[in-house]
């Protein structure tokens, strides 16, 4: 498959801010790649970077194999967007705004009816067509705002964090519907800072903070890139410190944290990790609440190479 | 094309806060005049008002002592007088009012009422005529006999129609204000299109500018319907002062129209660049609309709109203000035209408030055309 998006080295400043700090991106065809990173990480600036909405200080932008200028109007034919931002008109109905934005793209009356009515219904706004945004919930302004940009079907969707402030329950039909958008086709480019999300839809994940990209790969390849294999957390445990050392000694054990009478061990990759250590506390007499081991999370990811965690 | 078009105009009109601004504040505000007017009329016109002159020996100036005059047993009753007795009798009351014949004449007045104010727009009226006269003797010395003559004829139209019980000079200089803020409140829809175009203003402009859309006739299409729609709520608001309101501006329809059309291409140029200007990071469609409000204000308050002095004031002090207040162009030039009978006034204004909304629209189109940004 080629690449739909290649991002080179791309330098963005805001005066002294380095928003994008030599981020590079390559974009396959048939992906949702999600861009994972806190607030402030530079999704949003490398989304408008891309678009041609901001300058750039340095790098170089693809889109579908050509260089992204602002009057790239073929590569901007094929391009559907999902601003951060709710941005849709007041005055106007829920099926005008959509009809508007559709008919930047489509020309074509007949086929633009057609578009809205599925779009309409891909977000479930049957109901609602004939209202005004002011009238419509959180969730259903979200649904409003991704109908907007989708409904010409475009080959390339950006999605900035389209689930913010977002029931549940509507989160939930977003995800699915952008899982839908892209068997039907489309290549989607979503940003979160929601790891649950982007590990539940996305095919491939570049890890953005302070506008780098640290880490790139599907969930599984991320996760084998770091020591971390297992987790394992005592609660309410006595420890003296030379048992603390002598769990560290434990074989694959490369990290231990002893607060407040809570233990967390971490493991290197391999079977069964839990049980030398569960032996080893069962041969010391020493007691604890609980204990749970858990796999590593994009959190533990984001924690190991950044030193932080991904939400503070 | 046609779309675009058809949701440009939806937007607009269906824009509460906008069309109160461009068409039901200035209906709510003819409609509170007229109201005064009748009461005005109704109750105090035809009295003749007694008032003193006091002429000054250094600056004598005879034109306006002439014109007092030539007032005498139709609005007032004029005695000449020194100052001390003046002031004497206008704190008994027995004067409404004392017109100072210096060089640039004044008026005092003890209170505030319907005849003083009606002695207050005699002075101005004689202003504005007299910076007519004294530009024309300047420019063209030849004409200055016709100007007279028409000046004479404007006069007695005036008074016939206030004969029949119609309006007067100054009250149709304020519905002339009037019209000049009704055009230029066009700026509240020509801020609210610049603000769609700039993808650095709004998210909506943003989401506007992916779209495979070329900006000039997107700038083009959106200055336009901005126009088409403040002139319609232009003519809804001349027809409602005409038709249900009944009162009549002057037979020079065509001129009234022309002026009113030009002034809201002005009004939405001015919005439209302040709109388009990036003043600070983070400045809200509000923020701007508060500032599209206040300089309209501040160009019909300087226009005369609050108090007929004020244009005088400025035509006195501050000459070249009234040049380039696009609020005092176009009362102006419907002034020139309806009361003065004054054609090359009337286009002279026209002609500057042409080069503005040129120039406007220039750096406007300048900057919007602009399709990369530093900041969003
Ligand atoms: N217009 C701007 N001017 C100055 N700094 C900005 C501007 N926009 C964003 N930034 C800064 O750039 C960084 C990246 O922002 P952004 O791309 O919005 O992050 P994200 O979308 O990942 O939350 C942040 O530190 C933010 O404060
Ligand atoms: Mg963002």
């Amino acid at each position: 498959m080629s690449n739909i998006i290649e991002v080179e080295n791309l330098v963005k400043r805001y005066k002294e801010l380095i928003a994008l700090d030599h981020l590079t991106l390559r974009i396959k065809e048939g992906e949702i790649y999600g861009l994972l990173g806190p607030n402030g990480s530079g999704k949003t600036t490398a989304i408008n970077c891309i678009l041609s909405l901001l300058k750039y200080d340095k790098g170089i932008i693809k889109v579908f194999n050509q260089e992204m200028t602002p009057t790239s109007y073929k590569s901007k034919e094929n391009i559907g967007v999902v601003m951060q931002n709710v941005a849709v008109f007041e005055e106007l109905s829920v099926y005008e705004n959509i009809d508007y934005f559709c008919g930047l793209y489509i020309k074509d009356k007949v086929r633009r009816k057609q578009l809205v009515k599925e779009a309409i219904a891909f977000v479930e706004l049957e109901k609602f067509q004939k209202m005004r945004p002011k009238k419509l919930s959180g969730g259903l302004l979200r649904r409003l705002n991704i109908a907007c940009g989708i409904a010409h079907k475009p080959k390339l969707i950006f999605l900035d964090e389209p689930t913010v402030a977002v029931d549940p329950q509507s989160r939930n039909k977003i995800l699915e519907g952008i899982q839908a958008l892209n068997k039907e086709g489309a290549t989607i480019v979503y940003t979160s800072h929601y790891m649950e999300e982007v590990e539940q839809i996305c095919t491939k994940i570049s890890i953005i903070d302070h506008g780098k990209n640290i880490a790139t790969g599907t969930s599984e390849e991320l996760k084998q890139m770091i020591k971390t294999g297992e987790t394992i957390t005592f609660s309410n445990i006595m420890l003296k410190p030379f048992q603390l050392d002598e769990i560290k000694n434990i074989a694959r054990v490369f990290h231990v944290q002893y607060e407040d009478g809570n233990l967390q061990i971490k493991c290197r990759r391999g079977n069964h990790n839990l049980i030398p250590i569960l032996d080893y506390m069962k041969q010391n007499n020493i007691v604890f609440s609980q204990v749970s081991s858990k796999l590593p999370t994009l959190n533990d990811v984001f924690l190991e190479i950044t030193g932080k965690e991904l939400r503070d | 094309m046609l779309h675009l078009i058809k949701y440009q105009f939806m937007e607009l009109i269906r824009g509460k806060e906008v069309m109160f601004w461009a068409l039901f504040f200035p209906i709510i505000l003819a409609t509170l005049f007229s109201l005064t007017l009748t009461n005005m009329s109704d109750a105090e016109s035809f009295k003749v008002i007694d008032v003193a002159l006091v002429e000054s020996e250094q600056h004598s100036n005879s034109s306006f002592s002439e014109f007092i005059h030539s007032l005498d047993g139709k609005y007032v009753t004029v005695d000449l007088m020194s100052e001390e007795k003046s002031l004497v009798l206008l704190e008994e009351g027995k004067v409404k009012g004392v017109f100072y014949d210096t060089q640039v004449p004044s008026l005092s007045i003890q209170t505030n009422g319907v005849e003083q104010s009606i002695l207050s727009s005699l002075l101005y009226s004689y202003i504005t005529n007299e910076a007519m006269i004294l530009q024309v003797m300047n420019e063209h010395p030849q004409q200055l006999q016709s100007l007279l003559e028409s000046l004479q004829q404007s006069d007695s139209t005036i008074r016939e129609v206030n004969m029949n019980n119609e309006l007067a000079d100054t009250s149709l200089s304020y519905f002339f204000s009037l019209i000049a803020m009704a055009s230029l409140y066009g700026g509240f829809l020509g801020l609210q299109k610049a603000m769609l175009i700039q993808a650095n203003l709004s998210s909506l402009a943003a989401r506007i500018c992916v779209a495979p859309m070329r900006r000039f006739p997107l700038v083009i299409i959106s200055i336009s319907s901005a126009i088409t729609v403040q002139c319609t709520s232009l003519l809804l608001l001349l027809g409602y002062i005409h038709f249900i309101l009944g009162i009549s501006l002057g037979s020079n329809w065509i001129h009234i129209l022309l002026t009113s059309f030009i002034g809201c291409i002005l009004g939405v140029c001015i919005g439209y660049l302040i709109g388009a200007l990036r003043i600070t990071r983070n400045m809200t469609h509000n923020t701007k609309t508060n500032l599209v409000a206040g300089c309209t204000m501040l160009m019909c308050f300087f226009s005369g709109l609050m108090s007929f002095e004020m244009r005088y004031l400025i035509q006195q002090q501050i000459p070249l203000l009234n040049r380039i207040n696009p609020a005092a162009l176009i009362a102006d030039s419907l002034e020139s035209i309806v009361i003065f009978n004054n054609e090359q006034m009337y286009y002279e204004n026209l002609v500057i408030m042409i080069g503005m909304s040129i120039l406007f629209i220039s750096i406007s189109i300048l900057i919007t055309r602009r399709q990369k940004y530093d900041n969003i």
